[in-house]
């Protein structure tokens, strides 16, 4: 079931808010909890109910190891604890390996041996990237007694409220529980009501209407590198931006809902996307780009392996491995990995940048507007280099975008185009641009959504919209625009305005809910 | 303002734009669900109706009722005119049930649905070789097309399943689909478009189905003739270098010919005039399917389409040629110095005028409708004749071949 439908939109959402208010009020909170666990198991089955079992079995494991791991603490009984944990690592890792990544190693162990092992052609079942991790970050939690949890219902529910059990936001197990239990958000509240609902219609609004139109624009161009290798530079560079923004404006509207749909519960789920798009460096990107997975990445690998503790030399190991790690959790494929490494070397460049600043005392240059914009324009541009690579089906696909990027299959426009040009059209074929048949429709509006989504991409995001409701605390420091008169004025308050706009977005996504599509993170 | 009457003015906007927006939709009405008028310069033309083919035409044709259909995909839809001149008065009340695209068991399909209501007294089918073509496997496997297709959305909106009986998910379909046209951005957008687009060049869909090619109009007076013949040369070019393209499976069937059989049949039940004729196309065109080896299985079309009339027709089915060579389809092509000359029979190889559409017409009803004499447009094929044919095509080409071939 989509957050994208009128199934989950008009039947779903109001009957379990409504009935777990309703029995909240009339059999308290454990009740309420169980019934939302039952709803949160419903909503998973929908897509598979066969994989309800997995993601179950998963969950009586981990709960098990964890409750352990908790008892092993009030012992004081370290062994018993870091083979338990040692266990549960194990399992989970196995438990992902397994369905996600056993074609990705069979394949690549024939490819080096030249054997013939079958390959495993098990479907990825939906969310177990982020269930594991979920679980994982528990278990270490409570083995470092940042956390316990001696209810099964309670944990459960941790791991499966339906707004963020799909593609996150990764949640800790104590940043949610104890706003479950707290007894003000077992009576529904009118305020967040509203508020999560205003933060849903904008997550749609991004979701269907952004996302979705502009992925028209991308996903030809992106098919069709898989067998054409003579892209030109615009096509490429216009699929390339269009995929940019599809996959912010997919994955950041998911969030949003899930963030407002928790609201509607009274639970405020953590910031995944923070104007990533913005920023002025690969750092700042990171910091801003899937917040909680990075968190997740941060905590419990690169500090694990050491982070910055260590020397340069092993911080930025370290850095590349954390993002290697990071590709590969996306995706079974050397491309994603690629992508991470990619990613790895820029945030080692970046660092490295950063001191060979503070040693040479440029910080100033910080300042300058000029330089501002060139840092936001290379790091824009090393962004939608990386995501070609995410994108892609293969190697050889994205070969052929960055070959089209990089002007290596010369430019052309659409022929459509060219001849509406007059006199302009002559000088053009002078500068050795030359056209094609067909797509000249496509073309426009590739680069009006481009250009539409790019000036969208600059207002205030959905944490600035709603700070008078919902404070994150997260500033807009290291990123173009970073305050101004947009992020003043275009603040939610309760007004004639706003009920305006916000009514028109939401009839908008409605209107648009007749195309549905999965939300791009589903398939990691 | 407090939270309630913030609540109660989103409620209100919420609904009042809900109105306003599906409002507008029918009103405009750019896929011509609803038959609302049509109002010059504000949603006259249906430029947006172009790709929908599939979601009204349905619709449409079990409003209209009309006591003669034209059947096909793009070709017909842009070549054969239902209001014009040609056709016989009491042939009339025309519509052109064509859909781009579709392939021939679709068309099949929607045939059936069309005489399901039993208003339809003629049937005027175009095939297209292109269609009956189909990569078969080379074990003895059977073809992946099979009778009856996988039922799409377009399936559900017809009266009728793949075997004639009551589909009983049309009316939960006309629902969604009516309620799609009011309530969807889509249409929302293409009711803005429509009323955007409504110049002398904007594409349009005419009540009775037929599609005027307005658009081309446009292409040939900025791009010239010659981009419209080069674009789908090469779409032709692409299809037909593709290999193993065969008329039959190994079992010796086709869901094609399969159709063919069952539309016979269901004419001759019904008392239907069922005339089917095949397509005209450009000498590019047919030099194309030559040059890509397939003249032979093209020949071959033509026998097994006269055998299978003859073998179920009772003689009461007719079938005309008019893929020929001949004084209409062997016009040099536009060339790129031509700018907007219009090329006078076709706008591009596969697709023909209107004009040429009437020739058509007038030889299949004998009507005198165009210039008295001229040179027949094609051949009434029968199970003597279509050898002496075939042959004649040939020569007469071997003819053209010295001369400008």
């Amino acid at each position: 079931m989509l957050f994208n439908s009128y199934i989950f939109i008009f039947l779903f959402l109001p009957f379990t808010c409504l009935i777990y208010f309703f029995i909240a009020r009339t059999k308290g909170g454990e009740n309420a909890i169980v019934f939302l666990v039952l709803a949160s198991l419903f909503y998973y089955a929908w897509w598979d109910a066969k994989y309800l079992v997995l993601m179950l079995f998963s969950i009586f494991v981990n709960y098990y190891i964890g409750e352990a791991i908790v008892r092993g603490h009030n012992l004081n009984n370290q062994l018993k604890m870091k083979m338990l944990l040692f266990l549960g690592l194990v399992f989970n890792i196995g438990l992902l390996s397994y369905f996600k990544y056993a074609s990705f190693f069979i394949e690549n162990f024939n490819f080096v041996f030249g054997s013939n092992v079958p390959e495993n052609k098990i479907i990825l079942p939906l969310a177990i990237s982020f269930f594991t991790f979920q679980q994982i970050a528990y278990l270490i939690d409570s083995y470092k007694g940042i956390t316990k949890e001696f209810k099964f219902f309670h944990y459960l529910l941790f791991v499966t409220f339906f707004p963020q059990l799909i593609a996150g936001p990764i949640v800790h197990h104590k940043e949610m529980l104890p706003q479950f239990l707290r007894l003000e958000n077992l009576k529904p509240n009118f305020n967040n009501i509203i508020i999560g609902l205003s933060i849903f219609t904008l997550g749609l609004f991004k979701k269907v209407i952004l996302a979705d139109s502009v992925a028209q624009y991308a996903t030809p161009v992106f098919d069709n590198s898989v067998i054409n290798d003579s892209i030109t530079f615009l096509v490429a560079w216009g699929g390339a931006l269009a995929y940019t923004f599809q996959l912010y404006f997919d994955f950041s509207g998911y969030s949003d809902m899930a963030i407002g749909i928790a609201l509607m519960f009274g639970v405020t789920l953590p910031l995944n996307f923070n104007s990533p798009y913005k920023s002025l460096s690969i750092i700042e990107f990171w910091r801003r780009w899937h917040m909680t997975l990075s968190r997740f990445l941060r905590d419990y690998i690169y500090i694990t392996l050491g982070g910055n503790r260590k020397g340069v030399v092993r911080r930025y190991g370290n850095l590349l491995i954390t993002m290697l790690l990071g590709g590969l959790w996306h995706g079974a494929g050397w491309t994603f990995v690629l992508w991470g490494g990619f990613h790895g070397i820029l945030l080692i460049i970046n660092h490295s940048w950063h001191h060979f600043k503070f040693l040479m005392k440029l910080d100033f240059l910080d300042q300058s507007s000029l330089w501002r914009i060139l840092c936001w324009i290379i790091t824009f541009f090393a962004i939608v280099n990386s995501w070609v690579l995410f994108r892609a089906e293969n190697f050889t696909s994205a070969l052929n975008i960055y070959q089209g990027m990089y002007g290596l299959n010369g430019v052309a426009i659409p022929n459509a185009l060219l001849a509406r040009m007059g006199g302009v059209s002559n000088i053009i074929s002078e500068y050795g641009i030359t056209s094609y048949l067909g797509g000249g429709m496509d073309f426009v509006f590739t680069y009006l959504w481009v250009l539409f989504l790019l000036l969208i991409i600059f207002m205030p995001n959905t944490q600035q919209f709603m700070q008078n409701f919902l404070s994150y605390g997260y500033s807009q420091k290291g990123t173009l625009l970073n305050s101004g008169i947009l992020s003043d004025i275009i603040i939610f308050r309760y007004g004639m305005l706003w009920a305006f706009i916000l009514s028109i977005l939401l009839v908008f996504s409605i209107f648009g809910l007749t195309r549905v599509s999965e939300f791009l993170y589903f398939q990691f | 303002m407090k939270i309630k009457k913030y609540s109660f003015y989103f409620l209100l906007n919420t609904i009042l734009i809900t109105v306003v927006f599906s409002l507008f939709n029918y009103i405009v009405d750019p896929y011509l669900l609803f038959e609302t008028s049509r109002f010059s310069g504000f949603n006259d033309k249906k430029p947006t109706a172009e790709n929908r083919s599939t979601l009204y035409k349905p619709y449409n044709v079990s409003t209209i009722m009309p006591k003669t259909i034209v059947v096909g995909n793009s070709r017909p839809e842009m070549g054969i005119d239902p209001t014009s001149s040609c056709w016989p008065d009491e042939n009339r009340n025309i519509y052109s049930l064509t859909f781009p695209g579709l392939g021939a068991y679709g068309q099949v399909r929607a045939l059936y649905h069309a005489v399901a209501d039993n208003s339809v007294k003629n049937i005027l089918f175009a095939v297209d070789f292109s269609d009956f073509l189909h990569k078969r496997n080379e074990k003895n496997e059977k073809n992946e097309i099979e009778w009856p297709n996988p039922e799409t959305d377009f399936y559900q909106r017809l009266f009728v399943d793949a075997d004639g009986n009551e589909n009983k998910q049309y009316q939960w379909s006309k629902v969604k689909d009516y309620a799609g046209a009011l309530f969807s951005l889509d249409t929302l957008i293409d009711s803005v478009s429509t009323t955007l687009l409504q110049t002398e060049h904007s594409v349009d869909r005419t009540t009775q189905g037929f599609n005027p090619a307005n658009n081309y109009n446009e292409i040939i007076k900025y791009e010239g003739a010659w981009v419209l013949f080069k674009q789908k040369h090469n779409e032709i070019e692409s299809r037909f270098s593709e290999k193993k393209l065969k008329l039959y499976d190994t079992d010796n069937w086709s869901v094609e010919f399969e159709g063919i059989k069952r539309v016979i049949n269901l004419a001759l039940k019904k008392n239907i005039q069922l005339i089917i004729f095949i397509n005209p196309y450009h000498y590019t065109y047919l030099e194309v399917i030559r040059s890509n080896g397939y003249w032979d299985e093209f020949e071959n079309f033509k026998r097994s389409l006269t055998g299978t009339i003859q073998k179920y027709g009772n003689g009461k089915v007719k079938l005309w040629d008019f893929s020929l060579y001949s004084s209409y389809t062997t016009l040099a092509p536009p060339s790129k110095n031509e700018g907007s000359n219009v090329p006078h029979w076709f706008w591009e190889p596969a697709h023909y005028k209107k004009i040429l559409g009437n020739y058509m017409l007038a030889d299949i009803y004998n009507s005198n409708c165009v210039k008295a004499e001229h040179e027949p447009i094609g051949v009434e094929l029968n199970s003597y004749n279509i050898e002496q044919h075939l042959l004649n095509q040939n020569k007469y080409r071997s003819t053209l071949k010295n001369k400008k071939l």
